[in-house]
């Protein structure tokens, strides 16, 4: 079985993860992943009980339901299908090929994000880099240019944290984030930062090097369009709740999660970025600049 | 309802609400609804006096007092303010204790 950590889970699994997974972080809740098929999920799954969530993923919708006796199942339409166990340490896989690298995205993305949600973290749709200061997270609507900002970020000398979901918890200092795995989805053509590992719906997918461990969240920069109505108005605790995954639902998380929003708008900085205001290098040197973070990343 | 009617009622935020200010905003979350709600600095400090007085005319005196806002101009905007936090269920009336 190989050991990895992502999103602040300890993963176990037979499945061969691609990218380049560090050692996993110690004393993290754990959940195996184990290669099933679609008999032994529907054996599993105690039945619908409510909706999770819905998104639409490797072009497909992508639904999260939980079961009567507080499992969940997890389906790619006509592709993948997971079941995660009550206690939520036992996730089953089916899929025709496990190793496609569809198939491998939606687990390594939005199905163990959901676990990991369901496990008690809260998360930010954000791609997110090191740095001697901090993690910097980068969130954005979809196709504000997130990918392509974070790749001139590691151009600059950052280092990968995650893509596309941070996770992240409270702690006595202020926000602390959780690596994600060692896979990035950016822009197909140019110079990627890592191993090209399939070419998915007109981007690539590769795999980089993982972060170590969980860092404190030092920045949070909001790319944003000219047109998306936010103009010049300064970053402000709505504009953070709306980047952050609202899942589970309950009240009690709902209050978590809005604390922790409300501990990061108080102590970590964060800035508004017009995407469209230079070149993807561009933005990360003015944002690098804004953040006083540029002597020590480029240097 | 008119806005003396209102002003000489008594309100709570309820438990299901919380809120969290900050220099230029006040965000509420009506964790029932899954709402959030933005308020302004303004809007902010009226929610802050009701909290801690239950008062809608205490909040008049105090954004005349803060603001230099008119009397007249405050009460109108106090009544609104209180009957737009009423509509989505971010405050509630005080329960009036018996014989009172």
């Amino acid at each position: 079985m190989g050991a990895y950590s992502a999103y602040g889970l300890a993963v176990d699994t037979a499945l061969p993860l691609p990218g380049d997974w560090r050692a996993p972080v110690r004393g993290q809740p754990g959940v195996t992943v184990e290669p099933s098929v679609a008999d032994a999920i529907s054996d599993a799954w105690s039945g619908f009980a409510e909706p999770g969530w819905t998104g639409w993923t490797e072009g497909r919708r992508f639904t999260v339901e939980h079961g009567v006796e507080g499992d969940a199942r997890l389906v790619l339409e006509a592709i993948a299908e997971f079941h995660l166990s009550a206690s939520g340490d036992r996730l089953l896989a089916a899929a025709e090929d496990l190793s496609r690298a569809d198939v491998l995205r939606v687990l390594l993305d939005s199905v163990l994000a959901s676990v990991s949600l369901r496990t008690g973290y809260e998360a930010m749709h954000a791609g997110a880099v090191d740095t001697p200061h901090g993690v910097i997270a980068v969130a954005g609507a979809t196709g504000a240019g997130k990918s392509s900002l974070i790749v001139a970020l590691l151009g600059r000398g950052a280092d990968f944290f995650s893509d596309d979901i941070v996770a992240l918890r409270r702690c006595d200092d202020g926000v602390l984030a959780l690596p994600g795995p060692p896979v990035m989805t950016v822009p197909a053509g140019g110079d990627v930062p890592g191993k090209p590992l399939a070419d998915l719906g007109g981007e690539r997918w590769i795999a980089v090097q993982g972060a170590p461990a969980p860092r404190p969240l030092t920045a949070v920069i909001l790319l944003c369009s000219p047109s998306g109505g936010e103009g010049d108005k300064p970053p402000s605790m709505l504009s953070v709740l709306g980047h952050l995954l609202r899942y589970p639902r309950t009240a009690e998380r709902e209050r978590s999660r809005f604390e922790l929003a409300s501990d990061l708008v108080a102590r970590v900085p964060i800035i508004r970025l017009n995407a469209r205001s230079g070149t993807p290098m561009e933005l990360a040197d003015q944002a690098l600049r804004r953040l006083g973070v540029w002597r020590t990343v480029t240097t | 309802m008119s806005a003396d009617s209102i002003l000489d009622e008594r309100f709570v935020v309820p438990d299901h609400v919380v809120h969290r200010s900050f220099a230029a905003e006040t965000v509420v979350l009506n964790l029932e609804t899954g709402g959030y709600h933005g308020l302004n600095e303004v809007g902010g400090f009226m929610l802050g006096v009701l909290a801690a007085t239950g008062d809608p005319g205490e909040v008049v005196r105090r954004v005349v007092t803060e603001y230099g806002a008119p009397l007249d101009r405050a009460r109108t905007d106090v009544a609104s303010f209180c009957t737009d936090l009423l509509e989505r269920r971010l405050i509630e009336r005080a329960k009036r204790l018996p014989g009172r």
